[in-house]
């Protein structure tokens, strides 16, 4: 009789406590449903190969979508804005810039236009588009100097980052080289560029708890150059 | 007789000494057969400890049911009230839930905006998804506040005074440029430095 009361009880909590956790995704598909979108499904398909793969997590996209569908707007453009974060889950890309990045601009009321392609002003803008296509050729460069992401929960090993850190180094390089371009800094400055990917990777591996460890930020700072990063940005505003 | 022949009878001959060499061998078989099966059959399972509890025995049996369901109700509830409070959603949070378990390592921050005359003062940041986080200033001196409790981290922010974004805190680690305006940049949890 003890034995079949744990079991219930058992049972009745983990089934409780499993259905409340599994609630958070279903929320964000949900709110999805307050925006007329034309790729619904690879949408959602793509939200969820980021909530599998810990890219993206529900509390952090639900409140963009609740602002998408409360907010004013072109359809198409909130839909555009959806579409350039769920293309950057598929093309296996970390999303927390372009999250952040949207989410401020939908607060700063921003128009969604400029939120998705940037503008050409006094002060260039970088639009969610070029964003993704920096964290891209940041990814592509890291890839080439032979630093790669590890899925699952193996170790690292070599210059395999687990894809955690991996993806931390990524947005964080491409972060500096956003705000280096919105500054309004040259491209052909690589030195200055360097210094600046520098300085955020070893403040931020500094840290009490560090974002990412100070061995992965001496990793990327040794086998990048000056030379590297003025490519990256010259390739994304060609 | 025929060479056939004598090769079958040769051959008889050594199978039935082959029999009569094992044949204690087979003494107990039958028993020792029923023994293993009887060993391999599944236990009571799930199903019989469900059946026996179900089962319409006694008063007693009933009394012990409803038991066992009021306090799986109970653990029902706990189970909701703990997966919302303890569990994360996203890998972020589980580093900062993991932090704040720990209690070592997060910083109450605090966030000054001189503003004599405003009205409303508010903080966004990339901390609180760029929803207002209120400052307040009850003294009327001016000075509003606001402390925040951050894990380690490199955070973006701005202050919102009477609706008027202000990116360019004193106070802040760094600028950056952010859709045409400025961001200030706070560092949170470099050693040796609190708010």
């Amino acid at each position: 009789m003890t034995r079949a009361i744990a079991l219930v009880l058992g049972i009745a909590l983990l089934a409780s406590m499993a259905a409340v956790a599994a609630t958070a995704p279903d929320a964000v598909y949900r709110a999805l449903s307050g925006i007329s979108l034309v790729h619904h499904d690879e949408i959602v398909k793509a939200f969820e190969i980021g909530f599998s793969l810990g890219r993206l997590s529900p509390d952090r996209m639900l409140p963009l979508v609740n602002r998408l569908a409360a907010g004013a707007g072109n359809p198409q453009e909130k839909e555009g804005i959806l579409l350039v974060i769920a293309q950057a889950l598929e093309d296996d890309l970390p999303v927390d810039l372009l999250v952040d990045k949207a989410e401020e601009g939908l607060a700063r009321r921003v128009p969604l236009a400029v939120i998705l392609n940037g503008s050409v002003g006094q002060s260039r803008i970088l639009g969610l588009i070029q964003r993704k296509e920096i964290l891209e050729a940041v990814r592509d460069l890291l890839y080439s100097k032979g630093i790669f992401s590890a899925s699952g929960k193996g170790k690292a090993v070599a210059t395999y980052l687990p894809i955690g850190r991996f993806d931390r180094i990524v947005t964080e390089v491409a972060d500096v080289l956003c705000d280096y371009i919105e500054s309004g800094g040259s491209p052909f400055d690589g030195h200055v560029i360097y210094g600046d990917v520098q300085a955020r990777l070893e403040t931020l591996s500094q840290l009490c708890e560090p974002p990412f460890l100070p061995e992965d930020a001496a990793l990327v700072l040794a086998r990048i150059s000056a030379g590297d990063l003025t490519s990256v940005i010259l390739k994304v505003l060609k | 007789m025929k060479p056939e022949d004598d090769l079958d009878r040769l051959l008889r001959d050594t199978l039935n000494q082959e029999v009569e060499q094992h044949a204690y061998l087979l003494e107990g078989l039958e028993d020792r057969i029923r023994s293993e099966l009887a060993g391999r059959l599944p236990r009571a399972g799930l199903g019989d400890l469900f059946r026996r509890l179900l089962a319409p025995t006694r008063g007693a049996r009933i009394a012990q049911l409803a038991v066992v369901g009021a306090t799986a109700v109970v653990f029902l509830v706990l189970g909701v009230f703990l997966a919302e409070k303890v569990l994360p959603t996203g890998g972020g949070s589980l580093r900062h839930a993991a932090v704040a378990a720990a209690g070592t390592t997060d910083e109450d921050v605090l966030f000054v905006m001189p503003a004599p005359d405003a009205k409303s003062v508010a903080v966004v940041g990339n901390f609180n998804n760029w929803s207002p986080t209120p400052l307040s200033d009850p003294d009327g001196d001016g000075i509003w506040t606001a402390r925040i409790h951050l894990s380690p981290g490199r955070y973006e922010y701005a202050f919102v005074v009477d609706g008027h974004w202000w990116g360019q805190d004193p106070l802040a680690d760094d600028y950056v440029r952010s859709f045409g305006q400025y961001n200030s940049v706070r560092y949170v949890g470099r050693a040796g430095e609190g708010a």
